[in-house]
């Protein structure tokens, strides 16, 4: 039951297919994917996932919007309706979303420094394949025809002439009641429905993931936010949302002399502020802000746990555009200044001590011993678990108390064989008498919270087999 | 009654939720994603057959860390669980090559030669094996076939505690003799559970299976078996729980409740079993107790009687997580439970609050204590002496779940006859990660018996 986040990735996936329409910044791929019959039949499957899950996934989260060419994001996408229905081969997808984005740029002849507000409603009928190539599995998501899209800006963009050309197009548009800001908000209105339409009839591939090189091999983690935002004075970014209960590391790292701020919100009351902003209405008075992290230079910081789903706010602390780049994982990263101990708990995944066995009788197992397990701080390991009735075993899954190490010192692995005893007259019970019959130690990586070691299981200087454990480690003070 | 193990799998119980089923397992393939444009438009990819890749990638988040049952017999009754540990699958020429750990507990109330086995069985499994893959569209589902190739391996480790009963004088007398042969009664046992189970397992994965999936309605189902065991809807047979002593049986995860988990339980009369709701960290270290051999204590669960038919309804101290149902035995001869859970709507995955880590550093008792009582620290699989203070194994480590406590408590020992009886108990504050110096009162019905001194560090789980 070792926590995956399935959640996070379908969340992933999803927000992929949705990305396909959002001047995301990926590339083209106009190629039309033409189903084998097994294909088939696996896309109308993906429809129908989409359909059931599609719009649920999508409400839940917030999309960044990068500036072109570049990975720095400047603002952000937050889908506030959704339908999807169903027919015989596509999906058809009405989305209203909301979005902002800093326009610091002199595009379309006007300076426009500041966030500008849009919504959009696109309607878009969806197909989909699953495709495999030797290295990975795609499912594809595209459109037909072009999507209908309706951009609205919120507000008007407050824009500036920078050119002569411009400022002669702003002073003879005035004249006929179209001014610079109308003309801002116009072209911005068509550069993102331009945007949407050209994502749509692209298609976008999504990689479905890989399955693990390594058999066994520990889950990969993957972080709940990673990227680089670009802060401007009034206005801020919404990342999430995540979910309730979740104790979660802030990593940051802002470039030059800037400072900048987040704080995790819960998700309702962002809303209340982001709904304001659509209806052009005065947000709702703010509540004295709590847990806000300063951000300057390069830290950490955990977040405690929410009871409540929430997203994280950044923002600038001043009127300077600070630069930063965030890594949110949903672990408690509690690495103290000076660890002075580890609280370890080790699982036993398998073991072969068919060096140690006699020959006679080993069978598949090597049955001929038993054994037990201790495992611990080299003067105090604990025992764990019955006697194992075989001298190897591919797949042991013993997990051992929990225990305590000097930072530093090596976890010390004893194997000890036993042999009952037989019941006498002074104690009916049966027991066992154990030895010692090899011994090993792993020497535990620091800042790793789970790791793996195969132990080398030794005695008078003779390898006789070895151990596999994996470790979950916490550093404390 | 002797019967072999055979495991027939059914539906999992546990995928109530449109997550746990197959519709899942391809979101989570789904999942499993970043968006990456080809670097050239027009590379068009290779042409491959994708059923046996996208599986590869679907099959293991489709079963990884969940708890499936089991039937083992055609009497529908579940009496084996598994928990898939690890879990790896690659495509090999259109096939998907499938490798995987479980632990996996089983109800055994059977003769195994001379001796008898009533309890929880304890094994972990290891096992590969091939599979031929197919899928088709079928009205409105899809359905995928496995046809596993021959060459499976499969290996069994049996762990945990075995307690055998001679049948008959001749094994009693081979219980006593086997130490002088080098070996126990329990180890004979083991081996032979694991040379059975390995082959009825072995028999069991050469079948071939037709799994259909209805994406639209998130439902899940073994082709051959009745609608009502489709998962994403309440099923239409409440499941039946086979429960013997030295393990747990587990249903969930369930989404949190705002109230208490509300669920009925029907027993057959005069039969006990004791009921608790908890979280996935505490289910985990039920099993890894169990596994150990360990002592797992029920003086904090809620022990239910047949007493009363047809059900019993049931109502569980609240859980701040996504609850699982853990049921124990109290007798020697297990229940079989019937087990009707009231869900909420809900994230049955959502993250658990309040899971700790805790050094117990010191703990000890100013007052005058009645020379038949003895006072302990314990939760259901955690346990150290404070008096007599000979006894006390400090410091130790262990770990507590959201809504679960550490409790002081004044016992008087039991004997053969009488069960130990609990005079005085007190919560011990170990709730927020911080270092705890604190004085508790325990206060039984005489009055109080004296203060308890615990000094102890807690942090939030790794």
């Amino acid at each position: 039951m070792r926590s995956a986040r399935p959640y996070l990735l379908v969340v992933l996936a999803l927000s992929g297919v949705l990305l396909a329409f959002l001047p995301s910044g990926c590339a083209a791929t106009p190629r039309r994917p033409q189903a084998a019959p097994e294909g088939a039949a696996l896309a109308r499957a993906a429809l129908d996932t989409l359909e059931r899950e599609g719009c649920a996934r999508l409400l839940a989260r917030t999309f960044p919007l990068q500036e072109p060419n570049t990975e720095l994001s400047t603002g952000r996408l937050w889908v506030r309706r959704c339908a999807a229905v169903r027919s015989a081969t596509a999906l058809d997808l009405d989305v209203d979303v909301l979005g902002w984005q800093w326009s610091g740029g002199e595009s379309w002849g006007f300076e426009v420094r500041e966030y500008v507000y849009f919504s959009a409603a696109i309607h878009a009928r969806l197909s989909a394949a699953i495709e495999a190539t030797t290295d990975d599995v795609t499912l594809r998501v595209w459109t037909e025809k072009p999507p209908e899209v309706h951009v609205r800006a919120i507000g008007r963009v407050d824009a500036k002439a920078s050119t002569p050309a411009a400022t002669l197009l702003g002073a003879a548009s005035s004249l006929v009641g179209r001014g610079p800001n109308t003309l801002a908000t116009a072209a911005l209105r068509a550069r993102v429905r331009d945007l949407i339409a050209d994502r749509a009839a692209a298609g976008i591939p999504i990689v479905l993931g890989e399955a693990p090189a390594v058999p066994g091999a520990l889950p990969k983690a993957l972080p709940l936010l990673d990227e680089k935002e670009s802060l401007h004075p009034g206005g801020a970014l919404i990342s999430g949302s995540f979910a309730p209960g979740v104790t979660s590391t802030l990593h940051w790292s802002v470039e030059g002399e800037g400072t900048a701020l987040a704080r995790p919100v819960c998700v309702d009351e962002a809303l209340e502020l982001v709904d304001a902003v659509v209806a052009e209405r005065k947000p709702p008075p703010a509540r004295a802000p709590r847990g806000v992290v300063t951000m300057k230079g390069k830290g950490m910081e955990i977040l405690p746990a929410l009871g409540c789903r929430w997203v994280l706010v950044t923002g600038p602390r001043d009127d300077r555009e600070v630069s930063v780049g965030l890594v949110l994982t949903d672990h408690a990263e509690r690495t103290p200044r000076v660890a002075a101990r580890r609280w370890v708990r080790a699982t036993l995944v398998a073991y072969d001590l068919s060096d140690a066995a006699p020959a006679a009788g080993g069978g598949d197992h090597g049955e001929s011993i038993a054994v037990t397990f201790a495992i611990g701080p080299d003067e105090a390991s604990q025992s764990f678990g019955r006697a194992l009735p075989a001298a190897k075993s591919p797949a042991v899954g013993l997990v051992a108390p929990l225990v305590e190490l000097a930072w530093g010192a090596p976890l010390a692995l004893r194997v000890l064989q036993q042999k009952p005893r037989p019941p006498s007259l002074f104690n009916a019970t049966p027991g066992y008498e154990q030895t010692l019959l090899a011994s090993g130690a792993a020497r535990l990586a620091g800042g790793q919270r789970r790791q793996q070691h195969t132990i080398s299981l030794t005695r008078d200087g003779r390898v006789l087999g070895w151990a596999k454990i994996e470790l979950e480690q916490l550093e404390v003070e | 009654m002797s019967r072999g193990l055979r495991f027939s799998p059914r539906t999992p119980r546990t995928p109530r939720t449109p997550r746990t089923t197959l519709a899942s397992a391809l979101l989570f393939a789904l999942g499993a994603c970043n968006a990456s444009p080809p670097a050239s438009p027009l590379a068009a990819p290779a042409a491959a057959p994708p059923l046996a890749p996208l599986l590869a990638v679907a099959a293991c988040p489709e079963v990884l860390g969940r708890v499936l049952t089991f039937a083992t017999a055609s009497d529908g009754i579940d009496d084996a669980f598994a928990l898939v540990e690890h879990c790896a699958a690659r495509p090999v020429d259109g096939d998907v090559v499938l490798t995987g750990d479980a632990w996996v507990w089983v109800a055994v109330d059977r003769d195994l030669g001379a001796v008898r086995v009533r309890q929880f069985v304890h094994a972990s499994l290891h096992a590969q094996l091939r599979l031929g893959v197919r899928a088709t569209y079928l009205q409105d589902h899809l359905e995928v076939a496995l046809a596993p190739r021959p060459g499976a391996v499969v290996s069994i480790e049996p762990v945990g505690a075995l307690e055998v009963s001679p049948l008959n004088w001749a094994s009693l007398l081979a219980v006593e003799l086997a130490p002088a042969a080098g070996t126990s009664v329990e180890w004979v046992a083991k081996r032979r559970l694991r040379e059975e189970t390995e082959q009825a397992i072995a028999a069991a994965i050469a079948k071939p299976l037709i799994f259909a999936y209805d994406a639209r309605r998130g439902e899940t189902w073994v082709v051959g078996t009745p609608r009502g065991a489709r998962t994403g809807t309440a099923p239409a047979v409440v499941p039946r729980l086979r429960v013997v002593p030295r393990g747990t049986a587990l249903l969930g995860p369930y989404p949190e409740t705002e109230g208490p988990p509300r669920l009925q339980l029907r027993l057959a009369r005069g039969a006990r079993v004791a009921a608790r709701a908890v979280c996935r960290s505490h289910a985990e270290r039920l099993l890894e107790a169990d596994r150990r051999g360990g002592v797992v204590g029920v003086e904090d669960w809620t022990i239910v009687s047949g007493d009363a038919p047809p059900a019993v309804p049931l109502t569980l101290p609240a859980t701040p997580c996504p609850w699982m149902l853990a049921l124990r035995a109290v007798d020697d001869a297990g229940v079989i439970a019937s087990v009707d859970v009231v869900t909420a709507h809900g994230d049955a995955t959502a993250a658990e609050r309040g899971h700790r880590w805790i050094a117990l550093d010191a703990v000890s008792f100013d007052g005058e204590l009645p020379v038949d009582l003895q006072i302990v620290v314990s939760t259901d699989v955690f346990r150290r002496f404070v008096m007599p203070p000979a006894k006390q194994s400090l410091p130790a480590l262990f770990e507590l779940s959201g809504g679960e406590a550490l409790w002081v408590r004044a016992v008087r020992p039991g004997t053969d006859a009488t069960p130990p009886v609990i005079v005085a108990r007190a919560r011990l504050p170990l709730d927020e990660p911080q270092a705890v110096d604190a004085l508790v009162d325990l206060d039984g019905p005489a009055g109080r018996l004296g203060r308890v001194h615990v000094e102890a560090r807690v942090r939030e789980a790794p």
